[in-house]
């Protein structure tokens, strides 16, 4: 059974499509690279298969849910990490990402945490308030959520990884860091979606490229 | 512990973390509050009768006043570091999740208001015995302004001049708290029956509590279109 199934899926913005008529399907241990100029469409299918954005038509199902049928359920499968990272500037790193994790009804002790940071290789960062962070290091936060779902074995439950950018501001050694993070992922089961306009490193990835709202 | 209570628990205890980091803003409104009612006796001259009289009433409208500028803030952080996506994938219902959010912002907005009552009560020359009735008329119906300012910040994220559109928004519908607020603890003070419109006040807040939270998320999930 596929991860995620997209049957003409038409979506945009105030009426005006951005994506039209697109129908594919994701499988178990599969990435997927949206490639594509600015405006063609890469974040607008992003916030689609997330539940972020509804579509203007077509069907969205994930696992064997359709997306607009059960929005809570479907969330369950997904991660999903956007342009901005999501990280409150007043927390720590640590505190951010132990409470995205309990708010996702994970229950990681210290040890998953130190680990999850190590992965990315921002140990040191833990303890710092997200405010005092570079752009490149709160970047690596974010995607420390990812390292907790591989860390706590929740690859199954959390089988989609939506992510726009991630490697945008990362240095060469993070970017490899988190190509290792994906590769891990979809080995256990996982499925990957994210779009990039850098060499990611991922391999091996399908790619697609959105143009103008086409896939070719 | 289920898993429920423990998304609800770690959203309210995040919003705290925040808000406690922050709370140079939360002593800004109880101060605001303070200072509203103190310039009444200047307005309005000292005589005990006066204030006595017009206590209650001075009370709500500081409140009202001294929330509006923090309610503004409830979903604005949020909505700036990408943090609401999170917040709208959460895998419970939004609006559950939008009354956790809701409790976490009263105890930073609504508590210390609740708090100095009783001072701003004594300033007032409030009697001690109608304090307590006082306290719970801001406690129940500041439960209400939260409620429909919670709703007003997730219609207005995103908006120019967010914080008078929030005030054109909100205070028309706080109408009906202020009305049995004030009138419960014009009663309580005035030595009258009052819990009529004590289970009033109740009553409002109850049923915002049913409807503003599917109205809040779903100006949450248009914002984050």
């Amino acid at each position: 059974m596929p991860i995620l199934t997209i049957r003409d899926l038409s979506a945009g913005y105030g009426g005006i499509p951005v994506i039209t008529k697109q129908s594919f399907e994701i499988f178990a241990g599969m990435t997927l690279i949206l490639e594509g100029m600015n405006g063609s469409g890469k974040t607008t299918l992003l916030r689609c298969l997330a539940g972020l954005l509804p579509p203007m038509s077509g069907q969205i199902i994930i696992g064997n849910i359709p997306l607009e049928k059960d929005r809570v359920h479907a969330a369950r499968k997904t991660a999903y990490i956007g342009h901005r990272d999501g990280l409150a500037a007043e927390l720590t790193a640590r505190e951010a990402l132990g409470l995205w994790a309990a708010s996702r009804g994970f229950c990681p002790d210290i040890q998953d945490i130190r680990d999850s940071f190590s992965t990315l290789g921002i140990t040191q960062v833990m303890d710092q308030p997200v405010r005092t962070l570079s752009q490149g290091q709160k970047r690596r936060v974010g995607m420390t959520r990812l390292a907790l779902i591989t860390r706590l074995g929740r690859t199954q439950e959390t089988p989609l990884w939506l992510l726009d950018e991630p490697t945008t501001a990362m240095d060469s050694t993070a970017t490899a860091k988190f190509a290792a993070l994906i590769k891990a992922h979809t080995k256990a089961g996982g499925a990957a979606v994210l779009t990039s306009h850098h060499d990611t490193g991922i391999k091996p990835a399908e790619t697609l490229v959105l143009s103008g709202g086409q896939v070719s | 512990m289920t898993s429920s209570c423990r998304i609800l628990l770690a959203v309210m205890k995040r919003d705290l973390l925040i808000g406690w980091r922050g709370l140079s803003d939360s002593l800004a409104g109880v101060t605001f509050f303070a200072v509203v009612v103190a310039l009444v006796p200047l307005a309005l001259g000292p005589s005990p009768e006066t204030l006595r009289l017009l206590g209650p009433a001075v009370i709500w409208i500081a409140a009202l006043i001294a929330a509006l500028p923090q309610m503004e803030r409830l979903f604005q952080q949020d909505a700036a570091d990408g943090s609401l996506d999170q917040l709208i994938l959460t895998p419970l219902p939004l609006p559950v999740i939008v009354l956790a959010k809701v409790a976490a912002g009263w105890i930073i907005v609504g508590l210390p208001l609740v708090l100095m009552t009783p001072v701003i009560g004594l300033l007032l020359g409030l009697p001690l015995t109608s304090m307590s009735i006082i306290v719970a008329t801001v406690a129940i119906g500041s439960v209400g302004l939260l409620l429909l300012g919670a709703m007003a910040a997730a219609i207005t994220i995103g908006a120019r001049r967010g914080g008078i559109l929030m005030a054109v928004l909100i205070l028309p519908l706080a109408m009906p708290i202020l009305i049995f607020g004030t009138a419960t603890a014009n009663a309580a003070s005035e030595g009258t029956p009052y819990s009529a419109s004590l289970l009033f006040l109740s009553a409002i807040v109850l049923m915002l509590m049913a409807v503003t939270p599917v109205a809040t998320a779903a100006g949450l999930r248009h914002a984050a279109e």
